[in-house]
């Protein structure tokens, strides 16, 4: 059996989910705030990147980088006009959750004005996609080249950003305890603006390299959002490296998983969702800390500290 | 009256019956919302499952049971088995009443057992990633059943499923007549969830809601409690389903879209969390809109537009959701005070203020 | 004429639409151990917290140094030299040792000076320079309350509000602690700490304030706060 087409699509969309999703790690490990909005931080920067590709002439680079704004101005925009506000006032969590929702309808609703009165409901970035190269059955496309690279320098910049530079330790600082954060000095309402921007601009992206993969509707951020939680779930909402297994994970099993119950269970394509939605229930109902709670080289080190005692 | 006024009235009644009938039946799932997260503090927001659950199942049942009694061998999902049916209920109105009774017992009863299921992941996650799972279980439900051919013909939709009412020749006295059947149901659900809620037991959901430590303190009996609200509360949101299903004559998957429950939310917090005379006021300015801001009613009033109007009804339940919750969270009408027969006591006279008063000064003075 | 580091003026401050303190004028000399006393929820913290902005603030003023910082928020505060203890949730748990007393420095430009610091702090706690490379979340909690405080003194602050730093500490645990405040106050820094413990904070202090529902009711010199029948009937007695 060639299983190099399910491999190829599994990296792909594995990494198109982690990139969806490494945004929604960063703002709920600061902020605590279950993002539904973060849907359509995705959706538009899919549009903003097929718009300018497909009616302004713009390359995917450049297209790219503007989806990453707007994305980025969206998220700042949602938190200080939103969620900044009901925070202030004490609102719980779920209501937060509740209030993204709205949000969410909003941005989403609006986009579908736009797009219908402009015939694009359904769209694609016509980047100039050409074949480069085969690895068994599957074809390697410019996407691939644009989408692992891209991905894998995401996670890396965030890693180091975050355990390397004083921003980022300032950043993690406010996720673990936002009041000693400020009497040490964070600027949390500074703080707080970047990390939407750059949670925002990744996922921008994430949706940009999308509308070059495969055709794109005002609701394709609300779909995959299922594949985002769950990826971001499975890294414990909290760990980078964490969201990537997460994303490979659901990309494979999403992937592997359908093949297989379809060729011997016969159960349709159409249930794809449902392995991404099984995850997330195991992962919530289990392991709820997901591959954050795993802490292999310290546990390593703890063991080797303690017998020296 | 002349011939040609009461014609002119008469046109109206469709109009007038679609919106009191969808306000009734977004009432009761409203109603049952409320009692769920409002009063229960489970935010089961995938709570337009347990509205399909009733749909499917008075779908199933009548159609199954017509097509059998009948001897309809067309295909479940053929336009002729539908015409057939329709012809077989409103030919014999005893079976179609009983389907319907049937229909409503067993989708109650059907939606009250997922209600339960539902209730267990609510013990151990917290609230907002039971509401994340929850939304999800909805939609689940939905890609289930838009797939399976056996229970509502996936994306055609199962018809045929005629209003019980259709031994009535007369289009508008039929239509008046299930409006008011529709609306008994919806008196007879309030009534059951405000006495509900001034029970005991109504007083227990508040007081394990508000306070986790009373929570802990009770142990055992908050799984309890918790399934005993979810089950009431998806037999409730079923009964609705029902309801939607005979008046639709048809069910189809893809009506059950978790904007249902978004809408179905909306009317609960914009009239008040735990508070049904509130509700009632969520669910009618919710209604109004649902149906006013659609293409057929605005074209009725001359109004056209170059997009499909139903994006901005959507736009603007976004826009009561955020501006509800960032500046009267409390809704339109707030929450009352835990009613309790003391309370009731000391609202009457019966103790003077400055009695009581004397009476502590003096038990305090007597401990020094 | 006695310097004041911090005083407050008819303060009244609390949490949302409840006022917990009340008219409170307080003052504390430079150089000095303040210590705050009162039975639990008279708002000694709440008072502590208010210093450094962490409450609303219905009427009146703090100043610090003669300056009016009543409208500041703490992140302002912490800059200019206030540094922070908290009784509890004192740690960055999913930070290490080392990241901690970085995020300690955090309001400091000076590279240089805070690596020095850093060296001198991991001599003055060696358990904590064995745990440099750990999460602070695994240290046990009198360690903790070790990195709570070596973390607002790589602040360098001028003035350490400390809010019940000895609480759910075993004894011999609590003398250490004491006696590194004692250390700490014989640099030049002002310390100003909320106890539960009236006697111990009182005989180790140099002027205590009793507080009582959120309002000052007594003050002086601790030895003579301690010397004296009624505060020791009233507050001492109802243990």
């Amino acid at each position: 059996m060639d299983l190099s087409v399910p491999l190829m699509n599994s990296l792909t969309l594995g990494s198109l989910y982690t990139l969806m999703a490494l945004g929604l790690t960063m703002s709920f490990s600061v902020t605590k705030i279950a993002n539904f909005a973060h849907a359509e931080l995705v959706t538009v920067g899919g549009y903003i990147t097929a718009l300018l590709v497909n009616w302004m002439g713009y390359g995917l680079g450049e297209s790219l980088i503007a989806a990453f704004f707007a994305s980025a101005l969206l998220a700042v925009a949602m938190d200080e006009g939103v969620f900044k506000p009901m925070i202030k006032r004490g609102s719980r969590p779920l209501f937060l959750l509740v209030a993204s929702i709205g949000i969410g309808l909003l941005v989403r609703y609006i986009l579908f004005i736009y797009a219908d009165l402009n015939a694009v409901i359904t769209v694609q970035a016509k980047a100039n996609i050409q074949l480069i190269g085969r690895f068994g059955r599957a074809g390697i496309t410019t996407i691939h080249l644009w989408v692992f690279p891209i991905t894998i320098a995401s996670v890396v910049l965030l890693h180091l950003m975050f355990h390397y530079t004083k921003p980022g330790k300032a950043l993690r600082a406010m996720a673990d305890n936002e009041d000693l954060a400020r009497v040490s000095g964070v600027k949390i309402y500074t703080l707080r603006r970047l990390m939407w921007f750059i949670a925002g601009g990744i996922t921008g992206i994430a949706g940009g390299l999308w509308s070059a993969y495969s055709v794109i509707t005002p609701e394709i951020g609300w779909y995959a959002l299922l594949r985002i939680f769950a990826a971001s779930i499975l890294g414990g909402l909290v760990s980078f490296w964490g969201t990537i297994a997460g994303g490979l994970i659901v990309g494979f099993a999403e992937n592997f998983g359908i093949t297989f119950m379809n060729t011997y269970f016969h159960v349709s394509t159409a249930y794809r969702p449902l392995i991404s939605f099984v995850i997330l229930v195991i992962v919530l109902l289990l392991k709820p800390t997901g591959f954050a709670g795993i802490d292999v080289i310290g546990w390593i080190k703890e063991k080797m500290s303690r017998g020296g005692e | 009256m002349s011939d040609v006024q009461i014609e002119f009235l008469a046109s109206y009644i469709p109009i007038f019956t679609s919106f009191v009938v969808l306000f009734a039946i977004y009432l009761i799932a409203a109603l049952s919302l409320n009692m769920e997260y409002g009063y229960g503090g489970i935010p089961n927001f995938g709570h337009v499952f347990f509205i399909s659950v009733g749909a499917y199942m008075a779908g199933v049942l009548t159609a199954r049971v017509v097509d059998y009694i009948a001897g309809i061998k067309a295909g479940y999902c053929s336009g002729q088995a539908s015409v057939l049916r329709t012809e077989y209920l409103s030919s014999h109105p005893a079976e179609a009443v009983g389907l319907f009774i049937a229909s409503l017992v067993l989708g109650a009863f059907v939606g009250g057992l997922f209600g339960y299921a539902a209730s267990y992941p609510a013990l151990r996650l917290k609230e907002d990633f039971l509401a994340i799972t929850l939304i999800f279980i909805g939609d689940m439900g939905r890609i289930i059943a838009r797939n399976e051919e056996g229970i509502v013909c996936a994306l055609t939709g199962l018809t045929g499923i005629a209003n019980p009412l259709s031994f009535i020749k007369d289009v508008h006295a039929r239509s008046l007549a299930y409006t008011a059947v529709v609306v008994a149901f919806a008196v007879l659900a309030y009534v059951y969830v405000q006495r509900l809620a001034k029970s005991p037991f109504g007083r227990l959901l508040k007081s394990i809601r508000d306070d986790d430590l009373a929570a802990m303190a009770l142990g055992k009996v908050v799984p309890r409690v918790r399934g005993e609200v979810m089950i009431i509360g998806s037999a409730l949101a079923a009964i609705a389903g029902v309801l939607r299903t005979f008046y639709i004559q048809g069910v189809v998957a893809d009506d059950f879209q978790p904007l249902i429950t978004f809408l179905v939310l909306t009317m609960v917090i914009l009239g008040g969390m735990a508070n049904n005379k509130g509700v009632i006021v969520g669910t009618l300015i919710m209604t109004a809109l649902d149906q006013f801001i659609s293409p057929s009613f605005l074209s009725l009033l001359g109004i056209r537009v170059e997009f499909d109007v139903t994006y901005m009804k959507y736009i603007i339940i976004g826009l009561i959701i955020i501006l509800v919750l960032m500046f009267r969270p409390q809704g339109a009408i707030p929450e009352g005070p835990v009613e309790t027969p003391a309370l009731e006591l000391s609202k009457s006279s019966e103790w003077d203020v400055e009695e009581r008063l004397e009476i502590e000064e003096e038990a305090s003075s007597s401990n020094e | 004429m006695v310097e004041y580091i911090v005083e407050t003026r008819d303060l009244t401050a609390g949490y949302g639409k409840a006022v917990i303190i009340q008219d409170v004028n307080f003052q504390a000399e430079k150089g000095k151990i303040t210590a705050i006393v009162g039975p639990n929820g008279s708002g000694k913290s709440t008072f502590l917290k208010t210093l450094f902005g962490l409450t609303r603030v219905f009427n009146g003023s703090v100043i610090f140094n003669g300056e009016d910082i009543t409208k500041l928020p703490p992140e302002v505060r912490a800059r200019k030299g206030l540094g922070f203890v908290f009784q509890v949730n004192n740690v960055f748990p999913n930070l290490t040792v080392k990241e901690n007393l970085e995020m300690g420095a955090y309001a400091r430009e000076d590279k240089e000076e805070i690596k020095k610091d850093m060296e001198e702090i991991l001599d003055i706690f060696p358990i904590l320079r064995e745990r440099q490379k750990q999460k602070a979340g695994s240290l046990s909690g009198g360690e903790r309350q070790m990195l709570a405080m070596a973390m607002a003194l790589m602040g360098r602050p001028t003035l350490l509000l400390l809010d019940e730093p000895a609480a759910a500490l075993a004894p011999k645990v609590v003398t250490q602690i004491f006696m590194k405040i004692r250390d700490i106050v014989n640099t030049g820094v002002t310390v100003i700490l909320v106890e539960q413990h009236a006697k111990r904070a009182l005989s180790f202090c140099d002027i205590g304030y009793v507080f009582s529902s959120g309002r000052i009711v007594m003050k002086g010199p601790g030895k003579d706060l301690l010397a004296d029948e009624r505060f020791v009937e009233a507050f001492l007695g109802k243990k």
